[in-house]
């Protein structure tokens, strides 16, 4: 007799399980990226103001990306701007324009 | 055709975007102002070549990752494309979840779950094919096609390094959210099927 396993957390039945969940997450990034189609985001769109999980998911996605974008953003280093237009300025001085 | 004239006052807002990139690329300050530098004149010198009206950021970037890997990629000993093992899809959403189940919510913890050293970490981790594609988009708001421009690769390419350099991430962020005991790591991870894993309906709490 074959023992019964019990199902881990991701084989277990899950509220979110309909079609539109599929597409809407299969697009999860094309969405975000601005890469959808104006028709597939009014289509997402609407789904994810009835379907809570997916909403979810789209939100924190959205956040990650907010925090990788201001996380690594750095400052210009003061005399940057000044060393590059100073290495121009040779530049041009030893190769002006025709 | 654009006129050197104008080159400083066209190009000097793209600067500091341009640094922040070039210090990812490099992980050095010192090497990030060269390369910055040098971007500024080459593009100076074939400033005559670029069609005015067209996208000058754009093609910026593109002479500051061509410089990159021409000037920095032989020095760094870096394979010139490395692959990525898969990682599960949405890897870190998957477990944060969790905690949102505990009554916080992920999406609002996670800027204050992860440093800005922390991120820079994960993102400087990353190989660098996968490293500029994430950057490219995630940080400086690209479109694929310009990032298909930018990097000379079909938008095909973009779309797959983005992916996998974007689940490798997840997956080096939730290494310093067990490490910092701000999460429990989870044991059956070796029993999550990849093929399970791509079914989408799972992430649902």
């Amino acid at each position: 007799m074959t023992e019964a396993t019990t199902p881990s957390p991701e084989s277990e039945p899950l509220t979110c399980v309909g079609v539109d969940c599929t597409s809407a997450i299969e697009q999860l990034y094309a969405y975000l990226d601005g890469h959808c189609p104006q028709v597939d985001r009014e289509v997402i769109e609407e789904h994810l103001d009835e379907c809570s999980p997916c909403l979810s998911a789209f939100d924190f996605h959205q956040e990650l990306q907010d925090l990788v974008q201001s996380r690594c953003k750095s400052e210009l280093p003061e005399g940057l701007r000044d060393k590059v237009m100073g290495a121009l300025k040779d530049l041009e001085f030893q190769h002006p324009p025709d | 055709m654009a006129d050197r004239g104008t080159f400083v006052e066209d190009t000097e807002p793209f600067m500091a975007s341009l640094f922040s990139t070039a210090m990812r690329l490099t992980s050095n300050r010192a090497d990030a102002e060269d390369l910055v530098q040098e971007t500024y004149l080459k593009a100076f010198r074939s400033y005559h070549t670029y069609s005015e009206g067209t996208n000058l950021r754009a093609w910026l970037f593109r002479i500051l990752t061509n410089t990159h890997i021409n000037r920095y990629r032989s020095k760094q000993r870096r394979p010139e494309e490395t692959d990525l093992d898969d990682v599960e899809e949405f890897y870190l959403y998957r477990r944060l979840r969790d905690r949102a189940d505990q009554g916080q919510s992920a999406e609002e913890e996670l800027m204050k779950m992860f440093s800005e050293g922390e991120v820079i970490s994960a993102v400087e981790s990353l190989p660098e094919n996968y490293r500029v594609a994430v950057l490219l988009a995630d940080v400086e708001g690209f479109a694929y096609k310009e990032i298909a421009e930018i990097l000379q690769i079909p938008i095909g390419t973009v779309m797959s390094r983005l992916h996998r350099g974007r689940k490798r991430l997840q997956q080096e962020l939730y290494e310093f959210a067990v490490s910092r005991g701000l999460t429990a790591a989870h044991d059956d991870e070796s029993d999550v099927n990849p093929a399970d894993a791509t079914d989408l309906t799972e992430i649902a709490p």
